[in-house]
């Protein structure tokens, strides 16, 4: 729940947006996790004078809080707190300090300031008050007190998705941060923006083709801090933005380092001189991902600048992605020869992994079917009649799918690799995780049985949470995705392709 | 519903809840609400009813501006329409139809659920059944008007009582109409019958066990005895998540059944003596997500023009199963029914185009399965 009101010399129009599960209209807001609530603020801004042109000044609420337009207008121009006209630029606070609203001029998005807004740091007014006074000349930006009761302590987890703790510090480490940049740097108005989303592999691919989906008008961000391990990712997938190497390793899977603790940790391990000249916003995980449905690509689209503001402008409703082939096939396959599958079995947490007895089943049935199949990453296969190979780069991974004809992952970084970046023909697995997250456009050569249980997305690492056990038991029948591959096969090599596999001679027949 | 789908999401309707009109008088008179909410709760492990919140109240659907408030909200929830039950009444049937019909056009329309009974004349009471649903504005499935048949495993003669509805229908100015009898797969000759879809059964429709084979001796001399809840051995308890997961495993190899998306559910009201069905832990995220997968499974198994997915249910709230707004949790399940819907809408319009599995001519999907599963064999003997 989002809300506005657009103030105007005849009076005061309120609007509601609201975070959007799968509508977008002019009042639904793509939901994206990497993107600050400062974002949000920009976005319901511009929306808002642009539905009302005559606006001289807006007032956007802070997006971590649930209220609706009427309510705004209630606490910004009724009575209680500070009495007076309504200051313009200023920040509205409840009883205390904690800032529930912005009043931002007009002239702030002409003069394109607007992306400064991301750096807000919606939980100190007086942070705030600075960042605004710098943006709009320089003046004194007042708080404003409202006749809200004091906000008080906020959940870890809001209804509206997004997560605490942690990332309330780095908001505010990256709004701080802005303002001593502005003190001490006059020509701040030109320093280059970059998004600190340092990690993991799949995210910074996402990150990459996001930044080369966004309209150059619309990129609001120069650069990406990205983990060197992360780095060679950040080249192959073509990233439009520069990169900020961050010498240091990326967070641990788990949730023992959150990512705003990550983020106010690792700025200080930035190359000598970004700091000083860089205003670095916090784009990894705002909000819980999952409960969005769209795309993670255009969560970062949003999040680098795009408004994403229509179903047509997502992802999937596009043309073909970036202009790779519809499918880039793997070694030529002749007929009579055996189909070379490659697979990627285990993914960024536990759960992720296809289970045990699966994969054995999966393999062998191929093994059995004439198939040569190589596993990455998992020796265990070798007993099953699969070759164990390894991919630690993306040069590695890139050898690997050049010599076999089709892939199948779970969801992860080879995944999204070898189906986004490659266009190589693939199966995807996903179990514990949304699909309609991390998944590609539909194309030939693309195949995902997709996870049929309501229970998933869970959420959880390392073991389901409705049967207690380590695997997750939404993921594909092995027979789904032997069956998968045989149609990936067929519509990236043509019919002979599967002929050649001796489907008819194996030992079921 | 966002475009180009065309997928409907219909919700089941009680349209008792009137205190004027034909079905009032029919039904005895008195008010409705009372005798949909006076229970209370004789075991621990019953959840009371819930109270209709504000946004609606209890409203009496025969004042024309109640009735246009609720289809409005469901409307605006993403709902495309109401089913409605058909009461029998001296010989001739009252759906209660003409309270709602007045806001209703071709993005919400009515639909009609038959329970059959015993008759002396089935032809007869076809005839009655037809009079009673025509003349509204339908919900079409493949450019049809959508009947439901309850409990159809009641019927002595599956087919026969098809063509006697298709003929009523006809003579009714009708026209061929589209059956849908409740059950969980097509197996079992329905659709031979001449239905032309299934649709899933309600949780108590669908047990996986009698809540007699649950007991064991000495649990069953323990409640008899009083020491312990007879309530807990008698009724049928689900945990909510491996409900809705058990509703949406390997769905497609059920063939052509409609899913029945459920909130809540607990009939205990009507079994003060035991055997009510009741799920545990129920969770309005879980319930979204169980919306939008169904949207997406019909959007990707079923043919335009015949994509439903049902809601059990609008208004029952006897069962507890309503999704309308309640005086305890407010518009938290009817927001969460607007996001499952539009979330589904999305979901399934980013697969549009996407090949249905199984179907392409050049695998031999049979030798697969046949493969894997003696591969399965061999691994679980050598275990």
């Amino acid at each position: 729940m989002l809300s506005s009101l657009a103030m105007t010399a005849d009076g005061v129009e309120s609007f509601d947006f609201r975070f959007s599960t799968g509508a977008l209209t002019p009042n639904d807001i793509l939901d994206s996790a990497t993107s600050p609530p400062g974002r949000y603020v920009w976005e319901v801004a511009r929306r808002t004078l642009a539905a009302c042109p005559t606006a001289d000044a807006v007032v956007v609420s802070n997006p971590i809080l649930p209220i609706r337009g009427s309510r705004l207008a209630k606490l910004v121009l009724g009575g209680g707190g500070t009495g007076g006209p309504l200051p313009c630029p200023a920040v509205v606070t409840d009883e205390g300090t904690f800032p529930i609203a912005y009043v931002l001029p007009r002239r702030l998005f002409e003069e394109g300031l607007g992306r400064f807004l991301c750096l807000l740091s919606v939980s100190r007014s007086a942070a705030d008050a600075q960042l605004l006074s710098h943006l709009t000349g320089g003046g004194f930006v007042p708080r404003r007190t409202s006749a809200l009761r004091a906000v008080g302590s906020l959940p870890d987890n809001t209804p509206q998705g997004y997560v605490l703790g942690d990332n309330m510090e780095a908001w505010l480490v990256q709004c701080v941060n802005a303002v001593t940049l502005m003190r001490s740097r006059g020509d701040w108005r030109g320093l280059p923006f970059a998004a600190h989303h340092p990690g993991h592999a799949g995210d910074v691919l996402f990150f990459s083709l996001a930044s080369r989906l966004v309209p150059a008008d619309q990129l609001a961000f120069d650069a990406q801090v990205v983990c060197r391990a992360y780095l060679d990712i950040f080249q192959d997938c073509g990233n439009r933005l520069e990169p900020i190497v961050l010498d240091i390793p990326p967070a641990p899977r788990n949730t023992d380092v959150g990512d705003g603790r990550y983020f106010i940790d690792s700025l200080a391990h930035l190359p000598p001189g970004v700091a000083e000249g860089t205003f670095i916003v916090f784009c990894r995980y705002s909000k819980a991902y999952a409960k969005s449905p769209f795309n993670l690509i255009d969560h970062a689209r949003f999040s680098l600048g795009d408004p994403v503001a229509t179903v047509g402008d997502t992802l999937y409703q596009r043309g073909p992605l970036l202009n790779q082939p519809r499918h880039r096939a793997g070694p030529a396959l002749s007929r009579g020869a055996a189909l070379r599958v490659l697979m990627q079995l285990t993914g960024g947490w536990d759960l992720k992994t296809y289970p045990a007895k699966d994969r054995r089943v999966l393999i062998r049935a191929l093994v059995d079917l004439g198939c040569e199949v190589t596993v990455i990453d998992l020796p265990d296969a070798a007993a099953d009649g699969a070759t164990v190979a390894t991919a630690g780069s993306t040069r590695a991974l890139k050898a690997l799918l050049a010599e076999h004809h089709v892939f199948i992952s779970v969801d992860s970084f080879p995944l999204h690799f070898a189906s986004q970046i490659l266009g190589h023909p693939t199966v995807a697995i996903f179990g514990c995780t949304a699909p309609g997250n991390s998944d590609a456009p539909r194309r030939p050569g693309y195949r995902l049985p997709a996870p049929a249980l309501p229970c998933g997305p869970c959420g959880c690492l390392d073991y389901c949470p409705l049967l207690m056990i380590r695997e997750c038991t939404n993921q594909p029948r092995p027979a789904q995705l032997v069956a998968a591959v045989m149609e990936v096969a067929q519509e990236a090599y043509g019919a002979d392709s599967v002929l050649a596999v001796p489907l008819a001679q194996g030992d079921a027949a | 519903m966002t475009p180009p789908l065309t997928l409907r999401v219909l919700a089941f309707f009680d349209a008792r809840f009137q205190l004027s009109g034909p079905l009032w008088q029919a039904l005895g008179g008195g008010d409705p609400w009372q005798s949909a909410l006076a229970a209370y709760p004789a075991r621990r492990h019953h959840s009371p009813l819930l109270q209709p919140g504000k946004a609606l109240g209890r409203y009496d659907l025969a004042d024309a501006a109640s009735a246009g408030r609720v289809v409005a909200v469901a409307r605006a929830a993403g709902i495309g329409g109401f089913v409605l039950d058909c009461h029998r009444h001296e010989g001739r049937y009252l759906t209660g139809a003409d309270c709602l019909d007045p806001w209703c056009d071709t993005d919400f329309g009515l639909a009609f659920r038959w329970t059959p009974a015993p008759v002396e004349d089935a032809a007869v009471d076809a005839v009655a059944l037809m009079e009673a649903i025509a003349g509204y504005s339908p919900v079409m499935a493949d450019g049809r008007p959508l009947l439901l048949v309850n409990e159809p495993y009641k019927l002595p003669d599956p087919a026969g009582t098809v063509a006697l509805l298709r003929q009523a229908a006809a003579d009714a100015d009708l026209g061929p109409i589209y059956l849908v009898a409740t059950a969980a797969e097509a197996r079992g000759g329905l659709l031979d019958a001449g239905f032309d879809a299934l649709l899933d059964p309600s949780p108590a429709q669908w047990r996986s066990c009698k809540p007699a084979e649950l007991l064991n001796g000495y649990t069953f001399l323990q409640a008899e005895a009083g020491q312990a809840d007879a309530g807990m051995f008698d009724d049928t308890i689900m945990s909510y998540a491996q409900f809705v997961n058990s509703r949406m495993v390997d769905r497609p190899t059920r063939g052509k059944v409609f899913p029945r998306v459920v909130l809540d559910y607990a009939d205990w009201p009507d079994h003060p003596q035991g055997g009510a069905t009741l799920l545990a832990s129920t969770s309005s995220v879980l319930y979204r997500r169980f919306l939008a997968g169904a949207m997406v499974h019909v959007a990707h198994h079923f043919p335009e023009g015949e994509r439903l997915v049902f809601i059990d249910s609008w208004n029952h709230w006897r069962q507890r199963s309503q999704i309308e707004p309640t005086t305890q949790f407010g518009a938290t399940v009817l927001d969460e029914t607007a996001n499952g819907i539009r979330q589904g809408g999305y979901v399934a319009l980013t697969r549009v185009g996407e090949p249905a599995p199984g179907q392409s001519p050049a695998v031999d999907y049979g030798i697969i399965a046949a493969l894997c599963r003696q591969i399965e064999d061999e691994l679980s003997a050598s275990a």
